[in-house]
């Protein structure tokens, strides 16, 4: 690719004044010879000076040469003034026609008869340098050229000078030296060109040499003026070869900046054809045949372009893989966005080479992944593993679409992805890391056993590969997240004895210490965590440690010790610091020490580094709560105030619903207090004056409606909502939150509103419900509420007939939130789901546990067995159902649609078994039931009972049985 | 072929302008500085000598160009003659009045647009339609005028003029400048979507290395001002990537709006490096964009800090001049007023 360059300097003179003064003083000196020897003389004076103007070098040295041999005797040649003008001449003849020693020699006669005598003869000085070198004499040529730069720094030619001194000092191997000088020359005040010259050849040896820092440092740090400067063609090559070398030193920043120093092709041949042809229009007339510096470096250059040009022209267009690499700068610099916009250039350009589209084409994928555009992400990606199914890099970019799907949290399609790349690819170099991310894929879905799986073939297929200690370590884990805590310590133990001393050993102990906890043996726990801590001050979980400490204190009544742990974890530690600080507040107000409650929150609030997910709601309300325990609710209530005034509108601040509760409760005692405080003002006077706490939340509400403060406005309105629902008014407690759903936009609903009014809406069937759900989940995935958006999300799914996707969130809601008020719902659905999903033994064992849990006592349980007993008939089971049906309306009676249902429903058991009279009765029994009289079953049930009567009589009959009536 | 068409006896040469319509807009006013006392519309209104191939020469005024044929009118002694030359065999055409152009080119070329624009002016009414015909330096003097118009704040003057010329011209280098016109002046206008039709083409017509940003500039411009800031950024950032060290004209108004469009989305960090690459590529920030006044100012105050940390003990410090930002720790200015005014327990 680099075009062929002539880095010969051009040969200089400077014989513009210099010879014509020469040859004028030779004509001048001509006439004093003799009259014969004149004319002879004098005649091939002429003709010298002739073939000398005409650039026949060669002729006018051998005339010169002769001249002096056949008159060297004469007077004239003693003549000074007549040697002091030809032998400058005779030594560049020489010079120019090839003969460099001889010019030296020349030149060296000159000096040394006229170097004393004279002003030195800067021609003569140069061209005695240029001879030394061209005569293979380079340290002979240095110490001339310095000489000429020494006796005549303010010329031209003395750039030119030092450009052959660094020549020289490269051909010696002095790179250094040369390189010095460059610089040097180039930070100079010599012309623009030669400045420039100097620049790129000092920047190019400086690659040769593999110096690519003094190489960046010449090509970047000044500007080129590549509108002016006629060696752009080799600024574009030196760019690009600088730029792979940055590459290469993973300097990828300073890479694009010297890609973009390099020309396209069609910009470069414009600009180089331009530059040519005003180098031609500006190049100066040779004078008489004779050739000035300017004219010779014009030649020189105008020369080197043309080869360049031509190289251009006939050489592939390079600006495809110029383009590639700079966005591979781009990219590898995190500059994605740029990166993708020149991938994608190339990628869709029909007319480049398939291999380029293709490498340029995989490449975009990485720049939309760069820059988290998931779904932009996948169709480039899929785009590319249809066009270049047989690439080599095919594996690559489905592993890509697979991580798109999985950061979308499609984990499902993630699956299938990695599921089709490991069965085509199954020796792939790649094939861990696929397995790896599988395993984690199917974690995420709850798919244990089928994660444990991937792990295992990603540790035991790939022993020493980098991966292999974490996918032994998320085998642990999955243990852990199942809840078999036994399993999940023996596996941390195994990589504890392991990994001794790995990258990973911290985590495991650290796992060892949270599990050891969930299996309450706190005691054990605690030592492990305090090693822990000990052995790993500056392990990432160091502040969770901190945090599990002190809460292992709290649980073995170690207050102090659970103190002085939360108190020592730092802000670094991000939301761990802010629950460790609300822990030490909660051990001293446990203790009644509300003094230190509102010292401790006091401090917490003063700190410059709280940070993000700073709990300042939280902790005002905390320290009111703390002043009203002090039986100070004059400095409770401003705070409450000032807290719902700054935090009321600010759906990402906790402890308002708390704050109301506390200003219901101070409402009460003032009602209740003898003299009420009379030195109140402003809003607790308001709040004070109102004769019913309900009223005050109207009045506000309808406030923040009017100063258009929407997120206070619903949780006041939730609020009044769930009190008027415990006052038994469904109605107006329903009515106000579906005017709270339709006034306010979900947005600005916090996690508590858009949970429960979530509920409402999707209980109620509206589909705002689902919304607003999903809302709760995706802005605050860590909110006490998402269990709302677990259930609901769970129960949509199942009625879409997702009931894979219904089941993990399910499982997720009861491992997450076991004592929620929705978590006999969750269990019912789930027992339901897997009945439908055809695991009848699981559905039994989830309807089992409903019925083992307490707190589900009532239409839960009757519902349960409900379940139970259909599951028993479906498995034609009959009797197993008629006794769960029994049960139901043997010990719920209060829920009048189950009894029906179980009535009928083991009625009709009765009369499959063949035993009219127990069905005949059972659905008697359900007549009599005065409560079930307006249901439609229960005229069913009364049609079915007479026609069993009729047939019971029937067979009476037959039998000669008395009639039961 | 040259054909006599008509000749007739016309004692006086008719005096005054010819009005030119420009585009169905209003006539360009027949009022401009004088030159040494001469009216301008006067100093061009004279003879014009046209040279043919075969050297046979006319001279007279000029009475129209169509179809490749110039018409002229010659007054031979008797009467007017008029003559229709095919341009083809046209060698030279010597038209006076070359000092009007020539000093509204000065005034242009030091931007007093306000006193080029006149004699500008005369210039496009007497020469414009002879646009194929015309040197290079009274071609640059009628291209002028567009420009003036704009700089003047008469945009549908710029835009109704360039595109006349735009009809006329296939020269790059003018054609160029015309559609900058044309561009800069739909924005002036407020034609937004006009605008970003011409832009779009601009940008089809480019190709990827471009010569100049302003088709994704003004495209990017007008998504900001719709508050587009992805796609803003998006669209401005393309002549960026593409850029070289030559020199591109309007890339300090890409960079400008994709500063401004990652500064909007809170990519302060990316906006920081752009604005760093600008200011190391000496790009100015371009002055008339003053609705990013404030993201330059935010930008410079950070430059500043930079160079004045570096300045002062050569590390770089970690500074954030930025003003606080709205944040949950912001209210705390009011808590601690109330902390403060709760006794300590």
């Amino acid at each position: 690719m680099p075009l062929s360059q002539d880095n010969r300097l051009p040969l200089p003179s400077v014989i513009h004044r210099t010879t014509a003064f020469l040859l004028l003083g030779l004509m001048v000196c001509a006439p004093k010879a003799r009259a014969l020897t004149v004319d002879t003389l004098d005649s091939l004076l002429h003709e010298a000076v002739h073939s000398f103007s005409d650039g026949d070098y060669a002729t006018a040295a051998d005339l010169f040469v002769r001249i002096e041999e056949e008159f060297g005797h004469d007077p004239v040649f003693e003549d000074g003034d007549f040697l002091r003008r030809v032998l400058p001449l005779i030594g560049y003849a020489e010079l120019q026609s090839g003969s460099p020693d001889k010019a030296a020699a020349t030149f060296e006669r000159y000096l040394g008869r006229f170097d004393r005598d004279t002003r030195p003869n800067p021609f003569v000085s140069y061209n005695l340098a240029l001879a030394h070198r061209r005569s293979g004499n380079p340290d002979q040529a240095l110490r001339q050229f310095a000489t000429y730069v020494e006796l005549f720094p303010g010329r031209r030619e003395t750039a030119l000078a030092q450009l052959q001194k660094a020549e020289i000092l490269f051909e010696q191997d002095r790179a250094a030296d040369a390189i010095e000088r460059l610089q040097k020359l180039s930070e100079s005040d010599a012309p623009a060109n030669i400045r420039t010259q100097g620049r790129l050849l000092a920047a190019q040896r400086a690659i040769a040499d593999g110096r690519t820092e003094l190489a960046a440092m010449l090509v970047l740090e000044r500007e080129w003026d590549v509108e002016a400067m006629p060696e752009v063609a080799v600024l574009t090559f030196t760019a690009m070869e600088l730029g792979d070398r940055l590459m290469e030193a993973e300097n990828h920043g300073q890479a694009a900046r010297s890609y973009r120093l390099a020309l396209p092709r069609d910009q470069l041949v414009i600009l180089q054809r331009e530059r040519m042809r005003a180098l031609k229009e500006n190049a100066p007339a040779a004078a008489g045949g004779i050739r000035g510096a300017r004219h010779d470096f014009h030649r020189h250059l105008y020369e080197r372009m043309e080869r360049q040009l031509a190289s251009l022209l006939e050489a592939d267009d390079y600006t495809p893989g110029l383009t590639l690499r700079r966005g591979q700068a781009f990219l590898l610099s995190h500059r994605y966005r740029s990166a993708w916009l020149l991938f994608e250039s190339i990628a869709v350009d029909d007319a480049l080479d398939t291999d380029l589209r293709r490498d340029a084409h995989y490449r975009w994928i990485l720049a939309a992944n760069g820059l988290e555009e998931w779904e932009e992400a996948l169709t480039i990606a899929r785009n590319f593993t249809h066009r270049y199914e047989d690439s080599d890099l095919a594996p690559q970019a489905f592993y890509l679409i697979a991580q798109a799907h999985s950061e979308q949290r499609r984990h499902p399609e993630a699956v299938e992805v990695l599921t089709d790349l490991i069965e085509r690819f199954p020796d792939h170099a790649l094939r861990q890391r696929w397995h790896f991310t599988r395993g984690f894929s199917f974690a995420l879905l709850d798919r244990f056993e089928e994660a444990r799986a991937d792990f295992e073939s990603a540790r035991d297929a790939f022993p020493e590969a980098h991966l292999t200690a974490g996918a032994d370590l998320w085998y642990g884990l999955t243990y852990f997240f199942e809840q078999d805590y036994a399993t999940a310590l023996t596996e941390f133990e195994r990589l504890e004895a392991t990994y001794p001393e790995h990258r990973l050993t911290g985590e495991i102990r650290y796992r060892r210490a949270a599990t050891l906890y969930a299996m309450g043996a706190l005691k054990s726990a605690l030592d492990a965590t305090r090693q822990f801590i000990r052995d790993f001050p500056r392990h990432e979980r160091h502040g969770e440690a901190l945090v599990l400490q002190g809460d292992l204190h709290m649980g073995l009544g170690n207050l102090d010790a659970a103190v002085d742990a939360f108190n020592r974890v730092s802000p670094e530690a991000g939301s761990m610091f802010h629950y460790a600080v609300f822990q030490a507040a909660k051990v001293h107000r446990a203790r009644g020490d509300h003094d230190q409650v509102v010292s401790h929150l006091r401090s917490y609030l003063r700190r410059d580094d709280l940070g993000p997910g700073a709990r300042i709601s939280d902790a005002l309300y905390r320290m009111g709560q703390a002043y009203v325990k002090l039986g100070r609710p004059e400095e409770a209530f401003p705070l409450f105030f000032e807290t719902l005034d700054l935090y009321g509108d600010d759906r990402e601040a906790a402890a308002i619903s708390g704050i109301l509760a506390a200003l219901e409760d101070l409402h009460a005692r003032t009602r209740t207090d003898a003299s009420p405080p009379s030195d109140v003002e402003g809003a607790v006077r308001t709040l004070v004056a109102a004769d019913n706490f309900n009223h005050w939340l109207e009045a506000e509400r309808y406030r923040a409606r009017r100063n258009d403060r929407p997120t206070w406005y619903a949780r006041l309105s939730l609020e009044l909502s769930e009190r008027e629902r415990r006052a038994g008014r469904g109605h107006r407690a329903d009515a106000l939150l579906l005017e709270m759903a339709r006034q306010t936009s979900p947005d600005k609903l916090d996690p508590r509103c858009l949970g429960r009014a979530g509920h409402y809406l999707r209980e109620n069937g509206l589909a705002a419900g689902e919304r607003f759900l999903r809302i709760l989940l995706e802005d605050f995935p860590h909110a006490a509420e998402r269990p709302y958006a677990h259930y609901g999300l769970a129960r949509i799914d199942y009625e879409n007939g997702a009931y894979t996707d219904s089941l993990r969130r399910l499982r997720r809601f009861l491992q997450e939130s076991p004592g929620h008020k929705l978590a006999a719902e969750a269990r019912l659905l789930k027992a339901s789901l897997l009945h439908e999903t055809g695991d009848p033994d699981a559905a039994i064992a989830a309807y089992t546990a409903v019925l083992e849990q307490r707190e589900a006592r009532g239409r839960p349980h009757a519902r349960a067995l409900r379940g139970l007993a259909e599951i028993h008939r479906a498995a034609g089971k009959p009797e197993k159902a008629i006794a769960y049906f029994q049960r139901i309306y043997t010990l719920y009676r209060a829920y009048d649609t189950l009894l029906a249902e179980a009535y009928f429903e083991s009625a009709l058991l009765f009369e499959e078994l063949g035993d009219l009279e127990a069905a005949y009765n059972t659905l008697d029994e359900m007549r009599r039931t005065p409560s079930l009289e307006e249901l439609e079953l229960y005229e069913k049930a009364e049609d079915h009972r007479l026609r069993l009567r009729a047939e019971w009589a029937g067979e009476s009959d037959r039998a000669g049985k008395e009639n039961f009536e | 072929m040259i054909t006599r068409i008509r000749a007739r006896l016309i004692s006086t040469i008719l005096p005054g302008l010819c009005p030119v319509v420009v585009l169905g807009l209003a006539p360009l006013p027949a009022v401009a500085a004088d030159i040494d006392g001469i009216a301008p519309d006067t100093v061009l209104q004279g003879n014009v000598e046209i040279r043919l191939d075969d050297n046979r020469i006319y001279t007279g005024e000029l009475a129209g160009l169509s179809a490749g044929r110039l018409a002229v009118i010659v007054f031979d002694g008797t009467g007017e003659v008029e003559y229709s030359l095919p341009v083809a065999e046209i060698d030279t055409v010597r038209f006076p009045g070359n000092d009007v152009h020539r000093i509204g080119l000065e005034l242009y070329h030091d931007r007093q647009y306000n006193d080029a624009v006149p004699l500008l002016e005369a210039v496009f009414r007497h020469r414009a339609e002879y646009l194929p015909l015309l040197d290079a330096s009274t071609t640059e003097a009628v291209a002028a005028l567009p420009r003036a118009y704009l700089e003047t704040g008469r945009a549908i003057d710029a835009v109704g003029t360039a595109l006349r010329l735009l009809r006329q011209t296939d020269q790059p280098e003018y054609r160029y400048k015309l559609e900058t016109v044309v561009l800069n002046g739909f924005i002036d206008l407020g034609l937004y979507d006009r605008a970003a039709e011409e832009a779009r083409a601009w940008c089809a017509r480019e190709g990827p290395y471009p010569e100049s940003a302003l088709g994704w500039s003004v495209l990017a411009e007008i998504e900001l001002r719709d508050e587009n800031y992805h796609e803003a950024l998006w669209i401005s950032l393309q002549p960026i990537a593409f850029s070289t060290a030559r020199p591109m004209d309007h890339l300090e108004r890409a960079y400008a709006v994709a500063i401004h469009a990652s500064h909007a989305l809170g990519e302060e960090e990316k906006g920081w490096r752009l604005f760093r690459e600008m200011t190391d590529r000496h790009l100015g920030w371009p002055e008339d964009r003053t609705e990013y006044n404030e993201t330059h100012a935010f930008y410079s105050r950070m430059q500043k800090a930079l160079e004045e940390a570096e300045g002062s003990s050569g590390d770089v410090l970690e500074i954030d001049p930025r003003p606080a930002r709205e944040d949950l720790n912001l209210p705390l200015r009011e808590v601690r007023k109330l902390l403060l005014a709760l006794p300590d327990d």
